[in-house]
């Protein structure tokens, strides 16, 4: 009976002999007991995969926003100077929560929720932010059928906006789960998969305020 | 086997109590469901339900067809506004153009397989217990009705359901009614779904798989469902950015499309077909696992050419994201960039072929029974052979350029992704219907549905490529209008007839399916002796699949009439270990 490499557990699992095709044996073991685990793995990619589609989404935009600032008559318009702060604040909110993750991998959990709760605020100052900017541009007579790079400018910061509000969806899950039993390697494990969605955001937003600034 | 013994690996016995505590309230147990195996039934009821509603639509748009001019008393009496004066209106009938594709594409094929067999099959093929994320499975699915609910609401909005055809081509998709922010809005959302969907399919399938079930040993419908999901990760954002983008036109003023505007129509076009032309692989891949799981199970045979099978499956998936453009060779596109469009798409016919001629090995000298899914997914490789070699024809831009939008296209479609796409469905329906239920249908009647679909198909669909070499344009109210059209009259009677019986004959599909959910025979757990893990589970499967433990795999899916296996043994299921084969001679194994 040849013994294999057992995957992901390190441990060698014995495997009888497989018909034609066979010869793996990567898969759970049976039985449910590492099925939280599976489920963990499952979880980090999920949130790779909701980054992956996310991205497709906005190369959808982009590749429409490079073939039609190509044409003729194509108009830039100074964007509003808030925009500044309002990615400065989102920087900053990333910073936050990469401490909030840190410290949720150290077993802090009360310090991670009061990282937690400020990302939370300052992804709320950045959606009003953003708010705050198109109200500028509508006070100022740019509204979104005035021009492509106006109906650009309003299509992806809002699209934006609504993936950070996902995000702050995802924060606030974030501070329950902070709060449910659970080891500490669990709760490292979801605050992860927060973290790197909203690193993609914040990474998200520095791409489009550099194409909507070209 | 790690649990239950030897002999009880070998009957498939499962004992002990379910691992899973199942819901007791109705609500939870069968509406807001979180188990794989219920929400699979929810998405395939759904779907046969919008099915209905689009073969209506489809049969009445042949009542149009086959007889332009004439008048329909009783079908005024029953639908006054589409047919005022016993004529059919022309915004009823391109709003119904618009509804019967979307409906058939979206809320029937691709729901039916990718939502329905994917729910059902995805777990128990690799022996979970459940979705990686149950929660997430189940609001996928009702976001379903919601996108159901906003596509239908159209018909029902001042100026009716859109006349734009299910491609929404810009700039007419631009001025159209109330009804095409409603059907964008549709589909925004069943896009949405069917990503929350595709992430279960897909960290399900790396992360669930039971001990032993490596990607060497994954049934081909677990492998097609899987890159059919990665295919939807990728084309269905090209749709939902394309979709906003059309609403920001339509309600926000803007012109990304717009022409009128300085907008470019031809944007769209590039968009929606780089979703466009996956989405056909996103219907045809998962049939086409089902197809193989079917012939290998009912042939007794093994799969001819696993490797290549599941090879040709990934070829075709990556192929399918660089051939959009032969859908706009009229477009004015480049004859450069045409070149290199029909190279990309005339290369799909290499894998296509692959698979093709695997199954005709499979089937050749099997010992094939002849059970109504078997019939289904023969006939599956009969109407693949048709639609695929018109697409090659369709491929060639300079002949595409005379057949473009002519019914020579409604034909070649509808074979390929909607017929062969719908012999999938019914092949799976008929095959996995008594692990579904715990019941059987009846054989009689699947087999008389059977003949009649296959031949009503081929009736309907075959002579529309005589339509379209005669120059009738698809999408078209009042063909007799045109004298040169003339000579094709008696080819559309005989369509429409034709598709009256294809109609008709999913009544007795209805009746049969409906009848044996609650009076069928009571099926074994194993009725096909089949190999794959669902098998093993009792029929219906509980809570949580399987009793104890999960099943561990020995072995791949295909071991069927194995040489050297003990006398009376014509199938080793995955699941049964070589000292539990040993002691199997005289029993078949792993059947009750």
């Amino acid at each position: 009976m040849p013994v294999i490499p057992g995957g992901r557990a390190g441990e060698p699992v014995r495997i009888p002999p497989g018909g034609p095709g066979g010869g793996g044996g990567n898969g759970r073991a049976p039985g449910g007991g590492d099925e939280e685990a599976a489920r963990a793995r499952a979880a980090t990619m999920a949130t790779w995969i909701v980054v992956a589609a996310v991205t497709l989404m906005f190369m959808g935009f982009t590749s429409t926003y490079v073939v039609r600032s190509a044409e003729p008559g194509w108009a830039r318009q100074d964007l509003p100077s808030l925009l500044w702060w309002n990615t400065a604040v989102l920087l900053a909110s990333s910073v936050i929560m990469e401490v909030a993750r840190r410290r949720a991998a150290r077993g802090a959990v009360q310090g991670a929720r009061r990282a937690l709760a400020l990302t939370l605020v300052l992804g709320a100052a950045f959606v009003a932010g953003q708010v705050t900017a198109w109200l500028q541009w509508l006070a100022a007579g740019i509204a979104a059928a005035v021009s492509t790079h106006a109906a650009f400018f309003y299509l992806l910061t809002g699209t934006h906006a609504v993936h950070v509000a996902g995000g702050m969806g995802a924060l606030i899950y974030g501070m329950w789960r902070l709060g449910r039993p659970g080891t500490t390697a669990q709760r490292a494990a979801s605050l992860a998969n927060i973290a790197t969605y909203w690193h993609f955001v914040d990474v998200l937003w520095i791409y489009l305020f550099a194409l909507l600034l070209w | 086997m790690a649990h239950g013994g030897t002999q009880a690996a070998v009957a498939g016995h499962a004992t002990g109590a379910a691992h899973h505590h199942e819901p007791q309230s109705f609500w939870r147990r069968y509406i807001f469901s979180t188990d794989h195996k219920i929400i699979a039934i929810q998405y395939l009821l759904t779907s046969l339900v919008m099915a209905a509603v689009g073969g209506f639509l489809a049969m009445l748009m042949r009542v149009q067809l086959g007889w332009p001019g004439k008048e329909w008393p009783l079908l005024e009496a029953i639908m006054p506004n589409a047919f005022k004066g016993g004529q059919m209106n022309p915004d009823f009938y391109y709003g119904a153009i618009t509804m019967h594709g979307t409906i058939m594409v979206f809320f029937f094929l691709t729901t039916a397989l990718s939502g329905g067999f994917a729910n059902f099959l995805i777990p128990l093929q690799i022996g979970a217990r459940d979705m990686a994320f149950p929660v997430l499975n189940m609001l996928s699915f009702w976001a379903f009705p919601v996108s159901i609910a906003f596509a239908l609401a159209s018909f029902f909005v001042q100026g009716g359901a859109p006349g734009t055809g299910w491609t929404a081509y810009v700039p007419l998709s631009d001025r159209e009614t109330a009804g095409q922010t409603l059907w964008l809005i549709s589909v925004f959302i069943l896009m949405l779904a069917f990503l929350a969907g595709g992430i279960n399919y897909i960290t399900t399938t790396l992360n669930m798989r039971t001990k032993g079930m490596s990607f060497s040993r994954l049934p081909l419908t677990v492998w097609a469902l899987f890159v059919t999901a990665l295919v939807g990760l990728f084309a269905f954002p090209a749709l939902m950015a394309a979709s906003l983008m059309l609403i920001f036109d339509r309600v926000g003023g803007t012109h990304f499309f717009d022409p009128a505007g300085g907008g470019d129509p031809i944007l769209w076009q590039h968009l929606f077909w780089f979703f466009g032309h996956p989405e056909v692989y996103i219907v045809i891949l998962p049939a086409m696992g089902i197809v193989s799981e079917v012939l290998a199970a009912h042939g007794r045979k093994p799969v001819f050419g696993y490797k290549y099978m599941v090879g040709s499956i990934l070829t075709i998936a990556g192929l399918s994201f660089l051939v959009w453009g032969h859908h706009m060779f009229s477009s004015g596109m480049s004859p450069t960039l045409g070149s290199i469009f029909m190279a990309t798409t005339l290369a799909i016919a290499i894998p296509s072929a692959i698979k093709t001629f695997n199954w005709l090995a499979t089937i050749y000298r099997s010992k094939m029974r002849f059970t109504a899914a078997s019939l289904y997914a023969i006939g599956f490789v009969s109407l693949f052979i048709t639609g695929g070699l018109t697409g090659i024809i369709l491929g060639n831009p300079s002949v595409d350029l005379y057949f473009h939008d002519t019914y020579f296209v409604v034909g070649h479609f509808h074979f390929i992704m909607g017929a062969a796409a719908l012999f999938g469905v019914f092949a799976g329906i008929y095959h996995w219907f008594p692990k579904m239920f715990g019941r059987m249908m009846n054989e009689r009647l699947g087999k008389i549905h059977f003949w009649l679909t296959f031949l009503g198909i081929y009736g309907t669909f075959f002579p529309m490529h005589f339509l379209g070499t005669a120059g009738m344009p698809r999408r078209i109210y009042n063909w007799d209008a045109y004298q040169f059209l003339g000579d094709v009259a008696t080819l559309n009677h005989v369509i429409s007839i034709s598709a009256f019986v294809l109609g008709a004959a999913q009544l007795i599909f209805a009746y049969n399916l409906f009848y044996s959910m609650f009076r069928g025979p009571k099926a074994e757990r194993n009725p096909w002796q089949a190999n794959t893990l669902e098998w093993w589970a009792p029929s219906p499967p509980p809570h949580g699949n399987w009793d104890e433990a999960e099943p561990v795999v020995y072995r791949w899916p295909y071991e069927y009439s194995p040489k050297d296996a003990p006398e009376g043994v014509d199938h080793i299921p995955q699941w049964v270990p070589e000292p539990a084969l040993a002691t199997a001679g005289g029993d078949r194994a792993g059947s009750r």
